[in-house]
């Protein structure tokens, strides 16, 4: 029977060194969530919501504590193997759109597919029926900085899903649009989750996020508080 | 690899006026590179050449042991014979034969060390600029048994002049001492002080009569119309000559070939240094370009980028910045070469000589520059691989930054 979590984290802790001050970001953070979840990560400022994502997502390595993604407990993997890991089987969305400046929207949304090494033809057809899903079709050719906000951060998640992958991480993902720009932003994702299964982490200040969240887990200075299943 | 040139190309062109200071930087280097090396190849050739007809040809022949034998006590006895079999084995070729003996000439002034050279005035004129380089008098005619040319530094120290007689005493072999007396025929001037002050000059007749052997030369010398056949002509007159000893102009006078490898090695560290220099701005640019960029390596890594990917994107935009200056260097290199190779360069006003010794040999000072195409086709890898070096340690940076830092790079 496959199993239903896609994400198991036990004991979960993370610690950083600012000089002589030691910052316990998490500490003993168990959780699980399951494939095709929709859930919003929340809390203040500090509470180590964006430490999660990024431990989740293989971007930063605990003090102690186990990371299972998708069957792989993270702590075990090489820097190599953690990109293939986030490669095959991750996309991200970050704050501040985090587009690469030199490509165009499509050239953006495409690199991940590239890196995979799906052929050309393949990966052309899949970016530009994920930016028309996305609402930018016609926009294909045009680079970051001759897109509006809302749209770059579109691309970012038109990067994010044309891999389909197992889990889209978003850190913050509508705290830089415009209140139209980040409702269109959040029914978009609502949508990919519902046609596409695709299961969803966001970390978030957002009340919109947290009102479209069937999942929402509340932090504070590191622990997790209240698990809300809607 | 497509997707990492994309990168590496629009990275430079995004910084387009940094990377073309950084691209010209280089491309000014290899400039310099290739005009000042088509100059010291052109000195070098004329050296060769001067060095070459000067104390042997491209070919020499002489007998066994002679090779070293500065008493010139090893003679070829039948020259004239190897001379003939020389000129129906290379019907193009120039063949000299020489007589080499050393010993005192003396005039009523004084006396001095010199080394008699008997020469086929004809042949040997062909070869060499010595009948160019006549400062009183005359060239030797063919027939002259009686007459010596002096380098003009002997002539002072003998205080004789044209048709003043001098007296040259010498032991060429055995023990007893020969002598004869030449008459002052003219004088030259190489501007080497060795060859002005010890070198006289007589034909190869004159030079026997003091030798007990009547066809005797210490060598006999093929000078070809294309020097580039030097090693087939050996390997020819090697099979036409088994008993004697035939070497190629690069064994027989290695002092010269030496100094000119050893010439070419110092530039070569020169030019290592002004590699490193140039490759401190290539640092310098690359290395800027990657810390204003570490956001978006964070990002690519965030995206599944390997380390090692990343890395080789930083190298790639090393070459392709090292390439592009590098077509570009050496294409005006060439440009650069051109007037060198047409014109060439005259020192002689700066220097205040028409001539200098270099390694012995009277180089001119009016330097015509020759392409060597061999350095032209290495000196494009040369920049590429400086652009390369000098992209290693930021890529090694890029390649181990941490994800999660580089992404919140501020």
């Amino acid at each position: 029977m496959p199993d239903t979590e896609i994400v198991k984290v036990r004991g979960l802790t993370r610690t950083y060194h600012q000089g002589a001050v030691t910052v316990n970001a998490l500490h003993g953070v168990d959780l699980d969530i399951g494939r095709g979840e929709f859930t919003a990560l929340m809390g203040p400022s500090g509470s180590g919501k964006t430490t999660l994502l990024n431990l989740v997502g293989g971007l930063d390595r605990p003090t102690a504590g186990s990371i299972e993604l998708d069957g792989h407990e993270l702590a075990s993997l090489s820097p190599r193997a953690l990109a293939d890991l986030r490669l095959e089987r991750i996309g991200f969305v970050f704050q501040a759109y985090n587009l690469i400046p030199v490509l165009t929207a499509a050239e953006n949304a495409e690199f991940v597919l590239e890196l995979r090494g799906v052929p050309r033809a393949e990966r052309r057809a899949r970016v530009r029926e994920t930016l028309a899903s996305v609402g930018l079709a016609g926009l294909e050719d045009r680079r970051p900085d001759e897109l509006s906000g809302g749209q770059q951060q579109r691309v970012a998640v038109a990067r994010a899903i044309a891999s389909r992958p197992s889990l889209v991480l978003a850190d913050e993902p509508t705290a830089n649009l415009d209140s139209r720009s980040a409702h269109e932003l959040i029914a978009l994702m609502e949508r990919l989750n519902a046609e596409l299964g695709l299961t969803f982490v966001f970390a978030t200040h957002d009340p919109k996020v947290k009102a479209a969240a069937r999942r929402v887990v509340w932090m504070e200075d590191g622990e997790i508080r209240q698990d809300e299943r809607r | 690899m497509a997707l990492l040139l994309r990168l590496a190309v629009r990275n430079l062109v995004r910084n387009f006026r940094r990377s073309a200071i950084t691209m010209a930087g280089i491309a000014l280097g290899l400039t310099l590179m290739a005009a000042m090396n088509t100059l010291q190849n052109g000195s070098h050739h004329d050296m060769l050449r001067t060095a070459v007809g000067l104390l042997g040809g491209h070919v020499v022949v002489q007998p066994p042991g002679a090779q070293g034998d500065h008493q010139g006590k090893h003679v070829l006895a039948d020259s004239t014979a190897v001379a003939d079999q020389l000129r129906a084995l290379f019907p193009g070729a120039v063949v000299t034969r020489r007589l080499l003996v050393e010993g005192l000439v003396s005039s009523p002034a004084g006396s001095t060390a010199a080394s008699v050279r008997g020469v086929d005035p004809t042949d040997e004129a062909q070869v060499v600029d010595l009948d160019d380089q006549i400062q009183t008098g005359e060239w030797l005619a063919p027939d002259d048994t009686q007459g010596i040319l002096l380098g003009e530094a002997m002539a002072r120290t003998l205080n004789v002049g044209v048709g003043d007689k001098v007296v040259f005493m010498a032991q060429p072999e055995g023990d007893e001492v020969q002598s004869r007396l030449f008459r002052v025929r003219g004088t030259f001037r190489t501007g080497t002080a060795e060859l002005d002050g010890f070198i006289a000059i007589t034909t190869v007749a004159g030079a026997q009569t003091l030798h007990p052997r009547p066809d005797a030369a210490t060598h006999v010398a093929v000078h070809l119309a294309d020097p580039g056949e030097t090693r087939q002509a050996t390997k020819a007159a090697r099979a036409a000559l088994p008993t004697l000893e035939v070497l190629p102009w690069q064994e027989a006078i290695p002092d010269v070939r030496e100094f000119v490898e050893m010439d070419k090695r110092y530039s070569d560290i020169m030019w290592l240094v002004l590699g490193a220099i140039v490759s401190m701005g290539v640092v310098n640019t690359v290395l800027m370009s990657v810390l204003e960029r570490i956001r978006e390596f964070g990002i690519m890594t965030a995206l599944g980028l390997r380390p090692g990917r990343l890395a080789a994107m930083v190298l790639t935009e090393g070459f392709v910045l090292g390439a592009v200056a590098a077509a570009a260097g050496v294409a005006l290199g060439l440009l650069a070469s051109w007037p060198i190779v047409h014109w060439g360069v005259d020192y002689s006003e700066l220097a205040g000589t028409d001539t200098m010794e270099a390694g012995g040999i009277p180089v001119s000072m009016k330097v015509k520059g020759v392409v060597d195409w061999g350095r032209m086709a290495v000196y494009p890898a040369v920049g590429i691989g400086f652009a390369v070096f000098a992209s290693l340690w930021p890529a090694w940076k890029v390649a181990t930054l941490e994800p999660v830092e580089a992404i919140h790079h501020r």
